[in-house]
């Protein structure tokens, strides 16, 4: 008869102990959860800051290649412009054969 | 009894220390997901952001070559327009000069050839001659008669015709009958030539 109690209570005992293994290992579940959650929240916040940068960078980088291309433009049309006085200038000392050349065809001389 | 006793405790502390163990393993797993989780996203987020860059960066060359494209038009427009303005110009002040020219006594030679010239592409014959409205001077006819009768074969007379042109200089020469017509003016020959006249003075002006 006391064989049977001691028995009893052992698997009582043990029982108790399995209660507490699963309750540690539930609450291993729910930290490991946790963690999870965690990473995903922290990954969606290293995305965002990621893009984020992108966009300035890329914003970054856009101003860069149009100013250059507005100097460059600004140069283009600067020279043409010195280019043509020049040619205005130069042309003068033509002036008068070119006057010449229509004045002749003209009269037919 | 104690030996019973001992052996549950042993049991106990196998369940927990594998409950632990077990714990240990969901928790290191658990670490190992998020970071596998960051990694990705940090991959994925690494992919989009050089997206974002590429793409601005093509549409920014894509516009830097429009603006480059429109300055070497805009470029190509000022000197075509100098080159214009001066020609134009030169046109301007060759007209300015012919004008001139119309006041001066060798204008009725000059006269004289765009008449015999009109003349001689009619073929001769029984002709007229518009002067300008606002000329004085007699073209000597008969000389250039004889002169268009010697080039054509052709028995030529000329008279002064009452019409008048506006001009600035040079004639309309027809036939009497008008079924020819050679219009000898000054802007009537400038627009027949003007294009090809434009092409030289151009050479004139610009060759270098």
């Amino acid at each position: 008869m006391q064989g049977v109690k001691l028995a009893s209570k052992a698997v009582e005992l043990i029982s108790e102990v399995e209660e507490k293994a699963k309750e540690i290992i539930s609450e291993a579940e729910k930290k490991a959860e946790e963690i999870v959650r965690q990473a995903k929240k922290e990954a969606e916040n290293v995305r965002e800051t990621m893009l984020k940068n992108a966009e300035i960078e890329a914003e970054k980088v856009w101003k860069e290649i149009l100013a250059k291309a507005e100097e460059e433009a600004k140069i283009i049309v600067k020279k043409a412009e010195e280019d043509a006085e020049k040619l205005k200038t130069d042309s003068k000392k033509k002036f008068e054969d070119a006057i010449k050349l229509i004045i002749n065809t003209i009269i037919g001389a | 009894m104690k030996c019973l006793s001992e052996q549950i405790e042993k049991i106990e502390e196998i369940i927990i220390n594998e409950a632990k163990a077990k714990a240990e393993e969901i928790i290191t797993k658990a670490k190992e997901k998020a970071q596998k989780i960051l990694d990705e996203a940090k991959r994925e987020a690494e992919k989009e952001v050089n997206e974002i860059i590429n793409r601005r960066k093509a549409d920014a060359e894509a516009r830097a070559r429009r603006i480059m494209s429109e300055a070497r038009l805009e470029a190509r427009l000022k000197l075509l327009n100098a080159k214009e303005e001066v020609i134009s110009n030169a046109f301007d002040t060759a007209l300015e000069r012919l004008k001139e020219l119309c006041q001066t006594p060798e204008y009725k030679e000059v006269l004289e050839n765009l008449i015999k010239d009109a003349a001689i592409t009619i073929g001769g014959g029984n002709l007229e001659v518009l002067l300008s409205e606002n000329t004085n001077i007699e073209p000597d006819l008969s000389k250039i008669a004889k002169e268009v009768e010697k080039q054509t074969g052709t028995a030529t007379s000329i008279v002064i015709s009452k019409d008048k042109v506006k001009s600035i200089g040079g004639a309309i020469v027809r036939s009497l009958d008008q079924s020819f017509t050679v219009d000898n003016t000054f802007e009537a020959r400038l627009e027949r030539v003007r294009e090809q006249l434009r092409v030289s003075v151009a050479n004139v002006l610009f060759k270098t």
